[in-house]
């Protein structure tokens, strides 16, 4: 993929857009640089209040998160769910020129031939393959060797060490190995304390990795105030695609844009530091590091909806184009109306039908609007975490829509499943790895793992899979007639947060 | 002596149950680990083909252990996981298999197995943590876990079955072709009423695992069932055959069934019948292929890429009846080394025979023996675009690809090899556009 990523000096420079509006959000808790010198990020429980567990009506959702104090609950029954180690992975794998070590035994490593599929079979990893003896003895040793196997192996411009729990537990000392090695090898070598226990909160690894990546390629000392004409663009979990319809957007906007972390080099991370302003694809994953930007380098990080949806992604490109002083409104109001004149020829189909919705607090949000345009009728919204940014947007949801069922999870097919046998939606419309479950229940699944959602060209991608859902459910209904039974009939009937427990202290 | 690995592909010992376990039906296995261990292996095998059951596809339970635990130990929250998961999942047993966090942690993982079993829960335990072995060590953990604790749970009176085999050394996902072989082996052997207990894959369950001390025979066709089959072999007295590849075409194949008859009492005139009958529709339609062979030029340099188990039959055939260079053959299942020299001297026509799990070595063999073809996995795609040589998945992980029942075992399956084979050259052929079709 070519990224637009330019020095040179883009129409008017106007400065004084940095004003204080742009910090309005609710709460809003700043991310000291006191932090990003700590050891590692704090995890997002603590950080953000967020919480991984909990099933009921949104209002009283928002009701716990207002009183400022998100009880946490656990689980008495659950089912896998993703690491942060997981989500690190996902976001430095992409990273360009890099080599990926993971400090465990095999298994930590046995995702990355998926991810390396997922990415033109580029990336560059290792595995230091701790035995019993390593798990007594300790490993330092196999660190060092492997990362020189590494250096010698691959010539990587940056090195990644990613830690498991059998080294979190043996509390081995990663850090002077890296110290040592990054002086003598005269190469950045980060290390991501990943550790799969810490935090419930499987994307705490995107915190994780993003601290570690800016703590070391962007020392506070080197601030410079050297201004250029480009914004950030920080993206974490966005596909190729996704991307590419934002550039094709702040292109024709001849808006300069550098994107890190994901797909980045280190020059994009080094000099984001001399950008305008930053801005997220998605908030609720770009956060730490707009924040890190603006509370280190004066960079400052203005929050916007995602651009997912036309009324999204219109202010998303209002923000951005008012920030930098361009004149956007003829280039939205034109793919405005092709695209709502595209929805409004297709929306008899959608007329009543019932939906669900699965995804990351953002774009579930954004999605229960655009589908509920579409004329269909959300009869639940599944996310993985909620936390206190999510307030303003909860409240404002409920004053639009009325209240709804929400479960807070990640994976935890079960509470789906019974949510879904008993609000027996038409249409399954998520992120996720257990489409064969849903489906197999009779449930048309949308999984947009491989739809790009983002900008105008997301709402015809859209629109575009419901029709062909809703159009041909053969398959659909033949895997629900040989699909064997899901969960036992006595889980089916009770209630979806049973296992839901406060957690006692 | 576990050296770090570039470009890694295989799992864990938790991994390798993990595997066993969802290609069972009515086997529910419960992960005591931190989390994300069974995600990883759910994402190991990139399209999830392998997922045969309910408990391969409906999110594995687990106790997900956090900070807490990992302190105070992990034991209660085990307790309070099994007690719920039998009242969610329904299952003819239930096995709790463990990741490295419970086992550094020290975790009692049995005494917890037992107060489940005293409650008349069917559950059992194997240690399976990914620092104690890889994923083929995890195979025979779990194996001899299942095979060692049922009689405890279950009463069966034994009782040989004269023409009953149990194929041993399958691990579900290590090798694309692991449904398909079993099935076309079943098949083969169905031809000669000689009955299979495959273990993994369609139609096994609980009573097939409960009969497993019933058979005459263990057959294993990899290096990794050896030390059951040697269990079996001192608790219930069956004898073994150790093949340890899956043979590709009609020479091996016939080679295969001829050992196994002499270890089975059948009708020797069914034997052959089945065999000349086999071979005759194999031969007609490799037969046909002759054309395009030569018109096209079949004849390249190779180099394999897989588990012992299929990449051993694989070269076999394509050097003794396609007529091609073998040139590297590179085995990545760590075969233990006592039964390293076996492998080569099935393999003697390859010019190098390598062992080695790490991706980046076998980068390197290929860019230096610079093969025209490559049968390996989707990890050697790069080096094949380098090298400009056709790519056939041959072995895990197989991301370009989603394979169901296929296999290249057997009679049919050399004749499946050989489709495979000819259309990646063919088809390479007619989008560089060299070849004139009317050059008559």
């Amino acid at each position: 993929m070519i990224r637009f990523f330019s020095h040179r000096k883009v129409l008017l420079s106007n400065l004084k857009v940095f004003s204080i509006k742009y910090f309005k959000t609710g709460i809003f808790k700043r991310i000291k640089m006191a932090t990003i010198k700590s050891r590692t990020a704090q995890i997002r429980e603590k950080r953000l209040q967020a919480t991984g567990a909990f099933y009921g009506s949104l209002l009283s959702l928002l009701n716990e998160i207002r009183s400022g104090d998100i009880p946490q609950r656990i689980r008495t029954f659950s089912q896998d769910t993703a690491s942060d180690l997981l989500y690190a992975l996902q976001l430095l794998n992409t990273f360009q020129q890099a080599a990926i070590v993971i400090h465990g035994p095999k298994g930590c490593a046995a995702a990355q031939p998926y991810f390396n599929a997922g990415y033109s079979n580029e990336i560059k990893w290792a595995v230091t393959n701790l035995n019993e003896r390593d798990s007594i003895m300790g490993s330092d040793r196999k660190l060092r060797d492997t990362i020189l196997n590494v250096f010698k192996s691959f010539a990587p411009a940056i090195i990644f060490v990613f830690t498991t729990p059998v080294v979190a537990i043996n509390n081995d000392d990663v850090e002077s190995v890296v110290e040592e090695l990054q002086d003598q090898l005269n190469i950045k070598i980060i290390p991501i304390y990943t550790d799969a226990f810490k935090s419930r909160i499987g994307i705490t690894g995107y915190d994780l990795a993003v601290h570690a990546l800016l703590k070391s390629l962007l020392p506070v000392a080197d601030i410079d105030n050297l201004q250029q004409d480009f914004i950030n663009l920080i993206s974490i979990s966005e596909s190729q695609d996704d991307l590419t319809e934002l550039q094709r957007i702040l292109s024709a906007l001849k808006i300069a844009v550098n994107i890190f972390p994901k797909y980045a080099s280190v020059g994009n991370v080094i000099h984001s530091k001399h950008a305008k302003f930053s801005i997220a694809v998605n908030h609720d994953e770009a956060f730490y590091a707009g924040d890190v930007l603006q509370s280190g380098f004066n960079v400052p990080y203005h929050t916007v909806p995602i651009p997912v949806g036309i009324a999204q992604t219109a202010a998303w490109i209002k923000e951005i184009s008012s920030s930098v002083g361009v004149e956007a409104n003829d280039f939205i109001a034109k793919e405005k109306s092709s695209v709502q004149e595209f929805i409004e020829n297709k929306k008899y189909r959608f007329q009543q039908k019932k939906i669900f919705i699965n995804h990351s607090p953002s774009y579930a949000f954004a999605l229960l609007e655009i589908v509920t345009e579409l004329g269909f009728q959300v009869v639940g919204v599944k996310v993985p975490y909620i936390d206190m940014h999510h307030t303003e947007k909860l409240a404002a949801l409920i004053e639009k829509y009325g209240d709804l069922h929400i479960i807070v999870g990640e994976g935890q097919l079960f509470e789906e499943i019974n949510l879904l046998k008993k609000n027996k939606p038409d249409i399954y419309l998520g992120h996720t790895i257990n489409s064969l479950a849903i489906a197999g229940i009779g449930i048309s699944v949308v999984d947009v793992q491989s739809v790009s959602l983002l900008g105008f060209k997301g709402v015809y991608h859209l629109v575009t899979k419901l029709e062909k859902v809703i159009e041909n459910t053969s398959f659909l209904k033949y895997l629900s007639q040989h699909k064997p039974e899901t969960y036992l009939d006595n889980w089916l009937k009770k209630s979806a947060n049973w296992h839901i427990k406060l957690e006692v202290k | 002596m576990a050296d770090e690995i570039l470009l890694s592909r295989n799992g864990c010992a938790l991994h390798g149950a993990l595997k066993v376990l969802g290609a069972v039906n009515g086997f529910q296995p419960i992960v005591h680990s931190s989390a994300g261990c069974s995600i990883q292996n759910k994402l190991a095998s990139v399209h999830y083909t392998d997922n045969a059951f309910n408990a391969g596809w409906l999110e594995t339970p687990a106790t997900n252990l956090t900070e807490k635990q990992v302190v105070f130990g992990g034991t209660a929250r085990l307790r309070e996981q099994i007690k719920n998961t039998v009242k969610i999942h329904e299952a003819d047993l239930y096995v709790v298999v463990t990741g490295c966090v419970p086992e550094l942690v020290g975790d009692d993982v049995p005494a917890m197995v037992k107060e489940a079993q005293d409650q008349a829960f069917p559950v059992i335990s194997a240690s399976t943590p990914g620092f104690k072995g890889d994923v083929y060590k995890g195979y025979e953990i779990i194996l001899k876990s299942i095979i060692g604790q049922l009689p405890q749970l279950f009463y069966h009176e034994s009782n040989k079955k004269a023409t009953l085999i149990n194929i041993l050394g399958v691990i579900p996902g290590q090798d694309p072709f692991w449904e398909g072989s079993l099935y076309e082996l079943s098949r083969l052997l169905d031809l000669l009423n000689i009955q299979t207990n495959t273990l993994v894959g369609f139609g096994q369950d609980f009573n097939t695992w409960k009969t497993i001390p019933d058979a005459a025979l263990n057959l294993i066709v990899s290096p990794w069932g050896f030390s059951i089959a040697k269990y079996l072999e001192e608790t219930y007295q069956t004898p073994y055959l150790n093949t340890g590849w899956f043979p590709v075409g009609t020479d091996d194949t016939a080679g295969l069934i001829n050992e196994i008859v002499q270890h089975i009492t059948v009708d020797q005139d069914v034997v052959q019948k089945v065999l000349v009958q086999q071979k005759k529709l194999a031969d007609y339609h490799i037969v046909k292929t002759g054309e395009a062979y030569f018109k096209f030029n079949f004849q390249k340099k190779i180099a394999l890429i897989g588990i012992s188990s299929s990449v051993i039959g694989i070269a076999r055939f394509l050097y003794h009846s396609f007529g091609q260079i073998i040139s590297t053959v590179i085995i990545t299942d760590n075969p233990p080394e006592e039964l390293r020299a076996g492998i080569s001297d099935v393999l003697t026509f390859s010019e190098r025979i390598v062992f080695t799990e790490d991706g980046k070595k076998i980068q390197d063999i290929l860019l230096e023996d610079k093969p025209e073809f490559i049968l390996g996995s989707s990890l050697e795609r790069n080096t094949a675009n380098e090298l400009q040589a056709p790519l056939l998945e041959i072995s895990s992980p197989s991301a370009e690809h989603i394979i169901l029942n296929k296999t290249y075992f057997g009679y049919n399956g050399a004749l499946q090899l050989i489709e495979d084979f000819a259309s990646l050259l063919i088809g390479r052929k007619i989008t560089q556009n060299n070849t004139s079709y009317l050059n008559i």
